[in-house]
């Protein structure tokens, strides 16, 4: 997602077609919390389940109703630190991992994985010290049944065909209905599609996104390599079907994307992958999120008021601190790492990137120094000259809209 | 924010006497007298049309309709709807006096109207890009919703100044060596840049660096260009006058959930300055349109416009080959492709306005800029030259930008390329109500034709079609997933009756003009004398009834 949709959003809301009321009407009052609905169903039980069970770490959202009025549920997990008042607003700092089902039909491998994946962390997180540290710096968002109509007709032996499809409603490549079946009349038509693109665009941490669909499967031959693969898609920028949920947070929103299409073959025969491989494989992705870190500074006068400080700055993740765009296309310069200094004036700065053999000057304005996107794994020495005392202390804030935050401070020689 | 002492020194070598010449814009309509004539007609037509509000503009404008119709029993709102839409681009504000036209000349012959149809006119689709246009003080016809387009954290903060004093804003050439524009042989219009061209330029408007960062003009106020936050190809937000989604914007929203909301036939679209009718097709690489089936419609509607307006016969082309440039989001592709409706643009200027016969070239519409002065002016430099005597163009005249920067400032004037100068405006509107009339009135008529009516005591059989004696095919949409579509015909049985064979409702596809359904048949036993009903519909007309008694 742009910083400009960012920013819109904050300033007017989405105005989504049917979404929002009429400018001069007051805005509806948002969902309650939690709400019980007569035919919630399996799905959802088990998500409030999960979340009682589990209140330390794990809360359930909801995002919106469906047409039939069924509630849409996100689980968020999540460490905050004891007497956190607002436990959204940590998560919503931290890189996030959305893992969403954009199928929602009678196959419930995908949504069985989805719930996998949250037993996984959550009971594995006492006895797992990888879990535990993947709670306390990531956020984890788990959303196994986004159209739980259309699952609860499948479920039901209903023949329901409906004109519009959950996963062909999305704007990125969308096609009208006389092109695309199921696209419906526009984008974002129905609310099921509409409340997770508004809790995306709400949600601009989240960086990678896991949709479970129906793209076609591929083989392989061992299972072992599951998680690998999905780990490799997200990285490879694919480029999804237009009108799916996948195309609308790889193209529009920028995130990186996985789907769920893979079928190992260990006796040579393709059959489905058991969901607790696929639960593995979004531990595997979880762990690979971006995620800012900032070194030990270190400082040396460089005569009367002026002060040189390197630092190093790190990408602690595999994927990137700003997805590329797909086919190769550079990632969007507001998706890039800020380093905000304060407490001192900062008068330079420069930066030097791996492989580079000499600082390169950046501009600084304001305090803020632009670092661009840092690759996985990657690191850069940021060299700034700032004027200050002996004793004063200089702030330093590294950020990214997808990577989170990391902090710093020293005192000055 | 202008910089007035900019224009002490600017070195103006431009003629003054151009901007004089303009004419003035207080004969276009402005939003308050839209609205009063709105409200006039629908006084003066009290029996038959009716004022009312769409919604509200991001800037708090109202989008003031007006829906009329024949006198009849049946409600307007129920009836297939013909929009009349002006000026969505926020720049056609001829596109807005052709609709305000349209509505008026129509009103006033009222026996003529057809018969269940209802007209919904949208003078000032865009009010904020139209009524900035209007007052000059934006010229791209965006809305007011405030965007960061330069990501600063501020919004609207640098936008085009008037640098050198003449009244006017215009546009600016910036000296770049990988600038995409130079100009061309004559020193007055910009064309794309070839290998080897120089000076190349790039293009702005004409305006000061107002917040210091070295650009010119790149964080305008406003806003979206509503004509590009329609759905289909839309570009996405970072393109930043496209919208923040697809029909995000209070303007395009609250048009496309009326039209679906109606029984919406025909839309046309008043806007552009190419002069022609010109068909779905915003973005060929992603959409062919329009669809096969719709080719004939369009030809008759190409019929009609150039038999209405006396501009040259020609097949209708493309919006995208029309306007000379891509269309992502538009919303004439939209309204086609996924409301259902047969949409055109209707571009009331263009430069064979008012041309004589052997002035105007027949085939393909000439491929013009929308804001002219790119690649295709040739046919507006002839406009220029041959009819204006050259008035209606700053020349390109240097202007000092600070910091040892100069640009040039020139271009179009208000109220030549993009608007006609007002003495034209007539002659650009001219039948442009007689078009209207005569594409509504080619809308489908469905008639019920009973094949076989024949009773053996209490055993009735029945076989019937549907024939469309209108000039343009039924209507909805085709869905792409097969579902049964189109005409639809109901047996409805009178008491006592019991269908044996034969299904009561059935849907038989389009049909097009002058064309029959395939035959459906039912057996039943009814008593004697009993009233048979069959009733055919379509989206596209109202309802009719066969009664029939065996």
């Amino acid at each position: 997602m742009s910083g400009r949709l960012a920013g819109l959003v904050l300033g007017v809301g989405l105005g989504l077609p049917g979404a929002v009321a009429a400018q001069d009407e007051a805005p509806a009052p948002d969902p309650p919390a939690e709400v019980a609905p007569v035919d919630e169903g399996p799905m959802a039980a088990e998500l409030r389940r999960l979340a009682g069970a589990h209140a330390d770490v794990a809360r359930l959202e909801q995002i919106g109703v469906s047409a039939q009025g069924r509630p849409l549920l996100v689980l968020a997990i999540g460490a905050v630190p004891q007497g956190d008042a607002r436990p959204e607003a940590e998560l919503g700092l931290r890189p996030g991992l959305l893992v969403a089902d954009a199928y929602g039909c009678e196959d419930a491998l995908g949504a069985e994985s989805a719930l996998r994946f949250a037993r996984h962390v959550l009971e594995g997180r006492a006895r797992d010290a990888q879990l535990a540290r993947l709670l306390s710096t990531t956020a984890i968002f788990v959303a196994p049944d986004l159209d739980p109509d259309r699952r609860a007709a499948a479920l039901g032996g209903q023949d329901a065909p409906r004109q519009v499809a959950f996963d062909a409603n999305f704007p990125s490549g969308w096609l009208p209905p006389t092109v695309v079946a199921g696209s419906g009349p526009y984008p974002l038509s129905m609310p099921e599609t509409r409340a997770i693109a508004e809790f995306l665009v709400a949600h601009p941490s989240i960086a990678l996104v896991h949709t479970l669909t129906d793209a076609e499967d591929v083989r392989f031959e061992d299972r072992d390599e599951l998680a690998a693969a999905l780990d490799a898609q997200a990285l490879a920028r694919p480029r999804p079907a237009g009108g799916t949920l996948a195309a609308f947070c790889a193209l529009e929103l920028r995130r990186f994307v996985s789907e769920r299409g893979f079928a190992y073959a260990p006796d040579g025969e393709v059959s489905s992958e058991p969901a607790a491989d696929l639960a593995r494989g979004y531990v595997a992705l979880a762990l690979g999120l971006p995620g800012l870190e900032i070194g030990t500074p270190s400082a040396e006068r460089l005569g009367d008021g002026l002060v040189r400080v390197d630092v190093p700055l790190s990408n602690r993740g595999r994927y990137a601190t700003a997805p590329p765009g797909p086919g190769g296309g550079g990632p969007r310069p507001e998706l890039g790492v800020l380093l905000d200094v304060s407490g001192l004036d900062l008068v330079g700065a420069a930066i030097r990137r791996e492989g580079d053999e000499v600082y390169r000057v950046v501009r600084a304005e304001r305090g803020r120094v632009r670092v661009g996107s840092l690759d996985g794994g990657e690191t850069a020495w940021l060299r700034l000259v700032v004027a200050g005392a002996e004793g004063e202390r200089l702030y330093l804030l590294a950020s990214a809209p997808r990577a989170g935050r990391a902090a710093a401070q020293l005192g000055l020689p | 924010m202008a910089f007035p002492q900019l224009v002490a020194v600017a070195l103006t070598l431009a003629p003054s006497v151009a901007s004089q010449a303009a004419p003035s814009p207080d004969a276009y309509t402005d939003h308050a007298g839209m609205r009063m004539r709105l409200d006039a007609l629908a006084a003066a037509n009290a029996e038959r049309a009716r004022s009312f509000e769409l919604g509200q503009s991001r800037g708090g404008r109202a989008i003031a309709a007006l829906e009329f119709g024949a006198a009849g029993d049946l409600p307007l709102a129920e009836r297939p709807a013909v929009w009349l839409v002006g000026g969505l681009d926020g720049v056609s504000l001829a596109g807005a006096e052709a609709v305000l036209d349209v509505a008026a000349d129509l009103l006033g012959r009222p026996d003529e109207l057809p018969a269940h149809v209802a007209f919904v006119a949208v003078p000032w689709a865009a009010p904020d890009g139209l009524a900035r246009r209007l007052a000059g003080t934006c010229l791209d016809g965006r809305n007011e919703l405030p965007i960061d387009d330069d990501g600063d954290g501020r919004a609207d903060e640098d936008g085009p100044d008037d640098l050198d004093g003449d009244g006017l804003v215009l546009e600016m050439l910036l000296e770049d060596p990988d600038g995409a524009w130079v100009l061309d042989a004559d020193g007055r219009f910009v064309v794309p840049a070839a290998r080897g061209d120089a000076p190349r330029y790039r293009r702005v408007p004409e305006g000061a660096d107002d917040d210091g960062d070295g650009l010119f003009n790149e964080d305008r106020a406003g806003g979206v260009r509503l004509d590009r936050n329609f759905p289909v190809g839309w570009l996405g937000a970072a393109v930043g006058d496209a919208g923040v989604l697809p029909l995000s914007e209070p303007e395009s929203r609250s048009l496309a959930d009326a039209v679906l909301a109606r029984r919406t036939a025909v839309v046309l679209l008043f806007q552009g300055n190419h002069g022609a009718l010109a068909t779905p097709g915003g973005v060929p690489e992603l959409l062919t349109l329009p669809f096969d089936r719709d080719r004939a419609g369009f030809a008759l509607a190409g019929r009609l416009f150039a038999a209405a307006t006396g501009r040259a016969p020609r097949e209708p082309v493309t919006i995208a080959a029309a306007s000379g440039e891509r269309r992502p989001g538009a919303a004439v592709d939209w309204m086609y492709a996924a409301a259902g409706a047969l949409a055109l643009e209707v571009a009331p200027w263009g430069t064979c306005v008012g041309a004589g016969s052997e002035d105007q070239p027949s085939g393909s519409v000439d491929a013009e800029p929308r804001e002219a002065g790119g690649a295709g002016s040739a046919a507006w430099a002839r406009w220029l030259d041959d009819r204006r005597g050259g008035m209606g163009f700053v020349a390109w005249h240097p202007i000092d930008l600070g910091q040892n920067r100069t640009g040039l400032v020139g271009g179009w004037e208000p109220f030549t390329c993009t608007n006609p100068p007002v003495e034209l405006l007539p002659e650009a509107l001219r039948g442009l109500p007689e078009f209207t009339l005569a594409l509504a009135r080619e809308l489908p008529r469905l008639e019920v034709e009973v094949v076989v009516s024949e009773r053996i005591d209490e055993l009735v059989r029945l076989r019937a079609r549907v024939v469309n004696r209108g000039g343009l095919r039924t209507g909805g949409l085709v869905p792409a997933d097969g579902r049964p579509h189109g005409v639809e015909l109901e047996l409805r049985l009178p008491a006592g009756a019991e269908l044996l064979a034969g299904e009561p409702t059935a849907r038989l596809g389009h049909l097009a003009a002058g064309s029959a359904s395939v035959e459906l048949e039912w057996l039943c036993v009814a008593p004697r004398d009993a009233t048979f009903r069959l009733v055919a519909r379509d989206d596209w007309t109202v309802a009719v009834t066969r009664e029939l008694r065996p």
